[in-house]
């Protein structure tokens, strides 16, 4: 049978690992050194990895700060003014890049008796015509985070020191839109502003290429068609008193698309294309399933989620507090049962976006954020073994009985207290005993949130319904 | 029982070989799972050779070869075949095996000074396969501990870092991360200058070595990179008169790769 990320994430016992590498500024150049350093082996903790996605606006996806905590005892990790700091001859500590991989091992001996290692995180990053050489190890994708290191980093008696490693989007986070240079007069769309942004120089040296391997490679910025007049300046309106990424998100939403740093460190502006297939199926108690196994720990919540209910979605598109400036898609309102306004309350969802070029986009906007918050939906936060390789796209199905028994009717099937042979809504039918906890038979969820806790090889994910 | 330099292996540019350069750097990889091994060489007419060349002279005394499938192979030192290690303890006294059926080996000789170490692999257990050396290890020895524990007094594990997950129906799913060796030994009457060599042992700044039962013959294949961890007890007098001599105990902690 051959070894996949799930037969690996379903045996009982695995070989996992992770590490930490690093890339320094050179003292001279200022650029950052050609080639990885690790320092797996002075990591004390390695701290958790979050991205969530906007429950209501699904282009806007976040990444957590990284906390990873090294031993100091022999001040490697001092200033850089120390001689004893791997950073002696380099730039400060600050921006230094973080890489963070993690996976699965699998180990197979070959007929000389030699180990092939072949690690996963998952599938589709393996050159297995690659790895299957004698020669060779594996491709170098086992990456799930790369960042930057950003804040305060105090000494102290206890022999360690503290990282904080921001996600690589804060690199645009922190830059002004209005010192970005290369604006034309008629505006433009929104991929030749990220290609602007991805061109940016200062003094003929690229300002955020060596933060991606130094290559237009690692920029994957999906074209687009629509102009927008007002990028056209750097004192324009939405631009003056904002930061690039911000301008990013916003573009984002306009144009229905994602941008977001990929866990191998590839920047993406790509369509918010939501895979249809399901990418893992989570099991656990009370279900069995041979593909993906158990690794449901807990489900810590379910239920559904009256505070992501809207019943009016309202997208504010033109400056001007006009009627005119507002597309605005709402459920009618009525004294029904069927009128989630009149059940659930009239909750407005208020959404301003200068950017969004028309009414029709506005509209179709205000449409497809209605269709994800005007029903209420169940919300789900489970905790897992290791899973590594998922995305925040990705779409999954949970299936879990926690009810210790499931005792047969003392009811006759026969419908006792029917009238007729058919049953109707007056019979007294009582379904079988199930316990008082909740079932879910392969229901399907769409990912908000996921976690991976690299202290503990934990997973933890929040889905909602899809 | 052994305790040893850190291997004086430790750098690829220590290292030439005839074939596939890219996985020398395994040869001093802790790591079992990483091997050196030839690339085109798997015919026993054709030899694989190893020479590790020290940056100055360097006192050996204790060879370990980790992992290998060599059968007929040649270990010598400053690019001489002539210049044969005269091992003790060993099914050969010099060190050209012709017959070897170990994969582990630990070679233990009178203390040489050398500027370089070759080994020539000719032949595999089994005829005509690539040649592999997991981990090669040249060291001098710092003390040999004579004084032998009882059974109750030695406790080697293998502690694995280890997260355990209890799923929601109760049953355990393992991860693992690494395995490390450790060994507390409880020793009782001790001399006054066995206890000496010992603290000099808790008193290195640098990790040593430790092979509690090195042979060249179905060795356990324990040699690990190790530190002392806590606290040196051996002050303390084994009974009530000072001829008894001391007891104390050593806690081994397996060093990271």
């Amino acid at each position: 049978m051959p070894v996949t990320i799930n037969t690996l994430i379903q045996s009982p016992k695995s070989e996992v690992f992770r590490r930490v590498l690093i890339k320094r500024r050179d003292a001279v150049t200022g650029l950052y050194e050609s080639s990885w350093t690790d320092i797996t082996t002075d990591v004390k903790s390695f701290g958790k990895i979050t991205k969530q996605i906007d429950a209501a606006r699904r282009n806007k996806l976040t990444f957590g700060t990284m906390k990873i905590v090294v031993n100091n005892e022999n001040g490697l990790y001092s200033p850089h003014t120390s001689e004893s700091s791997r950073w002696y001859g380099f730039l400060n500590q600050q921006r230094t890049l973080f890489r963070i991989e993690s996976g699965y091992f699998s180990r197979t001996k070959n007929d000389y008796g030699v180990w092939r290692n072949r690690q996963f995180q998952g599938d589709a990053l393996w050159d297995v015509s690659e790895w299957d050489a004698d020669d060779a190890t594996w491709d170098s994708q086992s990456t799930v985070f790369i960042g930057i290191l950003s804040g305060d980093i105090p000494l102290s008696d206890n022999n360690q020191v503290s990282f904080n490693i921001k996600p690589m989007t804060s690199i645009f986070e922190e830059f002004p839109a209005r010192n970005l240079t290369g604006w034309t007069s008629t505006g433009m769309t929104a991929s030749q502003f990220l290609t602007m942004v991805r061109d940016q120089t200062s003094g003929g040296s690229y300002i955020f290429r060596p933060f991606f391997g130094d290559t237009t490679t690692n920029f994957d910025i999906s074209t687009t068609a629509q102009n927008y007049a007002n990028l056209n300046t750097s004192t324009a309106q939405g631009v003056f008193d904002t930061n690039v990424w911000a301008i990013t998100e916003k573009l984002c939403e306009a144009e229905n698309f994602v941008s977001y740093i990929a866990s191998d460190g590839t920047f993406k502006f790509v369509s918010r294309d939501l895979t249809s297939s399901v990418a893992f199926a989570f099991h656990g108690a009370g279900s069995f399933n041979s593909l993906y196994g158990h690794s449901i720990k807990s489900i810590s919540n379910y239920g559904p989620k009256i505070t992501k209910y809207y019943s009016r979605v309202e997208v504010k598109y033109i400056n001007a507090d006009t009627t005119t400036s507002y597309s605005v898609t709402q459920g009618s309102y009525s004294i029904s049962p069927a009128s989630n306004a009149w059940v659930l309350g009239q909750r407005t969802l208020k959404v301003e976006n200068l950017f969004i070029p028309n009414t029709a986009t506005a509209d179709a906007i205000a449409g497809t954020i209605f269709t994800d918050v005007s029903s209420l939906k169940n919300e789900v936060e489970i905790t897992t073994s290791f899973i590594p390789h998922l995305d925040i796209l990705n779409k999954c199905t949970i299936t879990y009985d926690p009810s210790e028994f499931l005792t047969e009717s003392l009811w006759d099937s026969n419908d006792w207290a029917a009238d007729t042979t058919t049953s109707s809504a007056n019979d007294l039918i009582w379904n079988n005993a199930i316990g008082d906890a909740f079932v879910l038979s392969g229901l399907e969820f769409k990912f908000l949130s996921i976690e991976i806790d690299l202290d503990n090889f934990q997973s933890k994910f929040i889905a909602r319904e899809a | 029982m052994d305790f040893i330099k850190s291997n004086f292996l430790n750098t690829t540019t220590q290292i030439t070989v005839n074939s596939n350069t890219g996985t020398v750097s395994n040869l001093f990889n802790r790591d079992i799972y990483y091997q050196y091994f030839s690339d085109g060489l798997n015919n026993d007419l054709t030899n694989s050779s190893i020479t590790i060349t020290f940056a100055a002279t360097t006192s050996v005394s204790r060879i370990a070869i980790m992992d290998t499938n060599a059968r007929q192979f040649n270990l010598f030192y400053n690019g001489l075949t002539a210049n044969s290690f005269a091992l003790s303890g060993a099914h050969t006294t010099a060190s050209q095996f012709t017959t070897n059926d170990q994969e582990f080996l630990y070679l233990k000789f009178s203390t040489l000074a050398v500027s370089s170490i070759t080994l020539d692999i000719l032949t595999t257990q089994t005829a005509n396969q690539e040649k592999r050396v997991g981990l090669f290890v040249a060291s001098d020895l710092y003390l040999t501990l004579t004084h032998i524990p009882d059974a109750s007094g030695f406790k080697p594990r293998r502690d694995p870092k280890q997260i355990v997950h209890k799923l929601s129906d109760g049953g355990m799913r393992i991860h693992n991360v690494r395995k490390k060796w450790s060994h507390d030994i409880s020793l009782d009457n001790l001399s006054q200058s066995l206890t000496t060599s010992l603290e000099t042992i808790f008193d290195l700044q640098d990790p040593f070595m430790f092979c509690p039962f090195g042979t060249s013959t179905s060795w356990d294949k324990v040699l690990y990179e190790a530190v002392w961890e806590g606290d040196f007890d051996f002050y303390e007098y084994s009974d009530n008169a000072t001829v008894s001599g001391f007891s104390g105990a050593i806690r081994l902690r397996e060093t990271p790769v």
